[in-house]
């Protein structure tokens, strides 16, 4: 009898569960249910009434949705300013999220250790994310202006920094930077938290230096954290919105080098009204962080450490 | 562990064996072990709150399960809340109008709002007016449109909320190419169409497909009270009845008051029309 | 050798300090910048001079009182912090839950309903926005704090964050208390959970601030002036004041202060996180 349980037990995953197993999966489907339930209501509905929208023919004085098939991809595909907006994305991203995690990292390992006004340090690095947004834009215009802005007065230069297509993006990417990365130094703070001090006070005993001990210590256990900061970081830059036109006017010249794939998709959706074109629009964006998103996770069982 | 299993001899038959049921994963025994052994819990648990006086009972179960009360408490208030709160609400309006841009306050429970409630004689306790008047865009730009008050527009004209909408010529004729405001010839507008034809407004869409010629869209009402009177705005004024609009009729009656009705009797031909209305439906 | 190491250590701590405070200033400007607006006339706030930074014709305070009084802050603070109270508690309740099982538990469908919690993250919010007010305002909710709680019953990003939070804890902790007899749901909220409080904490700072900053959805949702929150309440009459900015910049610097007081309490938590049992670096 006892061979053929324990045989049982090891075919558990394929077919027959254990009883354990079973009350487990019993209590993880009641505790995903709450979030699974909200989520399908209160954001795959509209998820799919997007992807369906973009068979179709919007915006025509209130004539509904008309199936028209793959002709939106169509256009979406041949059309140069979407790949030029899919391009700008990439390069605000490829600004955003290397810069705007490292200087954050940097920051959490300093402020997770004790010293001299630590509160005050993580209190003022919190400000810029509940500043007022006019607050924000009346900064950054004044530091970029041509004529009269800071940067240009230092340097006593003429460099058009929001105007100039060639310097658009990256005085863009600049803003985008500094208004991250309040927001990834409290997920590193959170993530630093968690590693327990009895590591460090080993390698302490051991006479590791401080830099060894962030790189064999930190770095590992930390990297689960860091994974998940890239991944939504990546998500997050690629699906930036209105960063790009707080400090562009209307007649900026460099606004086709910047626009991001979503600013297309609210133009055509919100201004323009072909919600049609625009539902293609994130769907191809969908699709393009989908595929980034499973090459990342494939990657994360290299690089992330699992305990 | 379990000491009082000696009464039901088939269930202390099963939980004597579940600690062999955990090594050996026999499914049926360990169920049931698990089972009765829950239930034995619970007596001996009922036992124990009950041997105890009164007030160290209710500090007991305080101790115990205060998680469990204040959850089902909040839940029973919650509940209780949200049903009678989506019984009573009120959710349909009688008209919603959005003034952009407006220079002076013509929102909820202004002058205008009070006027035309009391000219109209809607009740308010069973369907909304709204008149919202704080919403700051310019259509005649890209970027005048990349704000959240114009989101805020478009997701109350889009979903019906708001059925009619005033603006400047010129922001009107911008407005317009988007295919959110009605187009006036079509045939739930005609009566509108017939009587101020002259005074439409056109823009051409940005949808060629559906026409490339000038669509009538608005209505210029530069010389109504909401100018002379209320002055929303400085030089021009259009009304325009959002594409998504439950309440054509209605929107066409507020339509008529700015431009006839003023503070006076009610017209009427609108008053005909108004229970003709009623006794078709 | 002793003092020479002391020495170092000390340099090294001003190299610290002195990076530190050159971040700081970053980060502070449009703050500094902001308040110091609020006490500017409106002459020298639009001024193009960019050394002008500080008033130079006298601080004037009074903006504060004037702006005080020209909104009623008070409701407006309530109804901000009923929001963010609410949806911090949903989203904490929420994925604390959805990460536990995400991170522990082996079910079936698991990687599938994972996928979908990233998915949700990947495409732009403004496409919830009208199916959302649709839905709240079947329901009859419009105008209530429910109603601003509503889209962030749930939270994908704090369902991921957590999950990371589980998964990070180490496997010993829950075979012990299987032994012991613990059920799941009792290894969940006796012993793993309290282990996960940064990742709560870091996961309440966010939503705090996110319902804080969301503009639109209040706008739409709450239309009525008493019952709206403090970012749509002020951005709703910014428009009307136009360009007095050292009056929007008083306003959004009164606004902003809660959020900062709630932040020094919450930060305090960090510090208290389960890592100080041991030493730390």
């Amino acid at each position: 009898m006892k061979p053929l349980l324990a045989e049982g037990s090891k075919s558990v995953n394929k077919k027959r569960m254990s009883p354990k197993e079973k009350s487990e999966e019993r209590w993880a489907w009641l505790f995903v249910a709450p979030t699974m339930i909200g989520l399908i209501v209160l954001n795959f509905y509209p998820i799919f009434q997007t992807i369906y929208q973009s068979f179709c023919k919007t915006g025509d004085f209130g004539k509904g949705n008309i199936f028209i098939g793959l002709a939106n991809y169509q256009s979406v595909a041949v059309a140069a300013e979407t790949w030029q907006s899919f391009w700008n994305t990439i390069k605000y991203a490829l600004i955003e999220v290397p810069f705007g995690i490292i200087i954050a990292l940097i920051l959490a390992v300093l402020l997770n250790k004790k010293c001299v006004g630590r509160s005050v340090y993580r209190t003022i690095f919190f400000l810029p994310m509940v500043c007022a947004p006019a607050a924000v834009a009346m900064v950054w215009k004044w530091m970029y202006n041509t004529q009269f802005g800071l940067l240009n007065n230092i340097f006593g230069s003429k460099i058009a920094w929001i105007s100039d297509p060639k310097i658009a993006w990256i005085s863009v990417g600049v803003i985008g930077v500094w208004s991250i990365i309040g927001y990834n130094m409290v997920l590193f703070i959170g993530g630093l938290q968690d590693i327990p001090g009895d590591f460090y006070e080993a390698a302490r005993i051991d006479g590791a230096s401080e830099f060894r001990q962030f790189l064999s210590i930190t770095v590992p256990l930390l990297s689960p954290t860091t994974f998940f900061i890239v991944q939504t970081r990546i998500i997050g830059a690629l699906t930036v919105f209105d960063l790009m036109f707080m400090v562009m006017d209307k007649t900026n010249v460099a606004l086709k080098n910047v626009q991001s794939v979503v600013y297309l998709f609210y133009q055509y959706a919100f201004t323009n009204g072909n919600k049609g074109y625009g539902a293609t629009l994130v769907v191809f964006l969908l699709i393009f962080i989908m595929i980034l998103t499973v090459i990342l996770q494939q990657a994360e069982k290299k690089l992330v450490y699992h305990n | 562990m379990n000491s009082g299993n000696g009464r039901k001899p088939g269930k202390s038959r099963n939980a004597g064996s579940s600690r062999n049921a955990g090594n050996s994963r026999n499914a049926g025994s360990s169920r049931n072990a698990g089972k009765s052994r829950n239930a034995e819990k619970r007596r001996e648990e009922l036992a124990k709150i009950a041997s105890l006086p009164m007030k160290q009972r209710i500090q007991y179960i305080w101790d115990y399960y205060w998680l469990w009360i204040i959850g089902i408490g909040f839940a029973v208030i919650f509940g209780s809340w949200f049903l009678w709160r989506s019984t009573t609400a009120i959710r349909e309006n009688w008209i919603g109008v959005v003034f952009p841009n407006a220079m002076t306050r013509v929102g909820n429970g202004s002058k205008l709002w009070k006027d035309y409630v009391e000219y109209t004689g809607y009740d308010t306790t069973q369907k909304n007016v709204l008149f919202e008047d704080q919403l700051y865009f310019d259509p005649t730009t890209p970027s005048g449109m990349n704000n959240p008050y114009y989101e805020t527009f478009v997701a109350m004209i889009e979903t019906g909320q708001m059925d009619a909408v005033t603006m400047r010529r010129e922001e009107m004729e911008a407005l317009g190419k988007s295919g959110r405001l009605i187009d006036l010839s079509s045939e739930p507008c005609r009566e509108i169409y017939e009587r101020y034809k002259d005074r439409l407004v056109y823009s051409i869409p940005y949808d060629t497909e559906y026409s490339t010629e000038p669509v009538p869209i608005g209505i210029d009402v530069s010389d109504s009270i909401l100018m002379t009177e209320y002055q929303i705005y400085e030089k021009s004024c259009v009304y325009a009845i959002g594409s998504y609009s439950r309440n054509i009729d209605a929107a066409a009656r507020f339509l008529d008051w700015i431009l006839e009705g003023r503070s006076g009797p009610v017209a009427p031909e609108i008053l005909k029309a108004e229970t003709e209305q009623k006794t078709d439906s | 050798m002793i003092e020479s190491a002391q020495t170092k250590d000390k340099i090294r701590r001003a190299c610290k300090h002195i990076f530190l405070i050159i971040m700081s200033f970053i980060m502070i400007v449009p703050f500094a910048w902001m308040i110091l607006t609020a006490l500017k006339t409106n002459q020298e706030a639009i001024s193009v001079n960019p050394f002008y930074i500080f008033p130079h014709n006298g601080w004037h305070w009074e903006n504060f009182g004037t702006v005080w009084k020209s909104y009623n802050f008070i409701i407006l603070y309530k109804n901000t912090l009923l929001m963010i109270f609410f949806r911090v508690l949903c989203a904490v309740l929420t994925a604390t839950m959805a990460g536990y099982a995400f991170g522990r538990l082996k079910f079936r469908g698991k990687r599938i309903l994972f996928a979908l919690v990233l998915v949700q993250m990947m495409v732009p919010g403004q496409i919830f926005v009208i199916p959302q007010f649709l839905m709240v305002s079947k329901l009859g909710m419009l105008n209530t704090t429910f109603g601003l709680v509503f889209p962030g019953l749930v939270t994908a990003f704090g369902t991921y964050l957590l999950k990371i939070g589980y998964e990070g804890l180490p496997k010993e902790l829950e075979e012990a208390a299987s032994i012991d007899g613990c059920n799941v749901f009792q290894r969940f909220l006796r012993i793993l959970m309290p282990l996960t409080k940064s990742s709560m904490v870091s996961l309440g700072i966010f939503t705090a601030v996110f319902a804080f900053k969301d503009l639109m959805w209040p706008m739409i949702v709450c239309t009525n002036a008493d019952t709206t929150t403090l970012s749509a309440g002020l951005a709703k009459m910014q428009g009307q004041y136009g360009s007095d900015y050292p009056a929007m910049m008083a306003a959004a610097t009164l606004a902003v202060l809660p959020m900062v007081i709630i932040y020094v309490i919450f930060q305090k938590q960090f510090v208290e996180g389960i890592a100080t049992s041991g030493g730390k670096l």
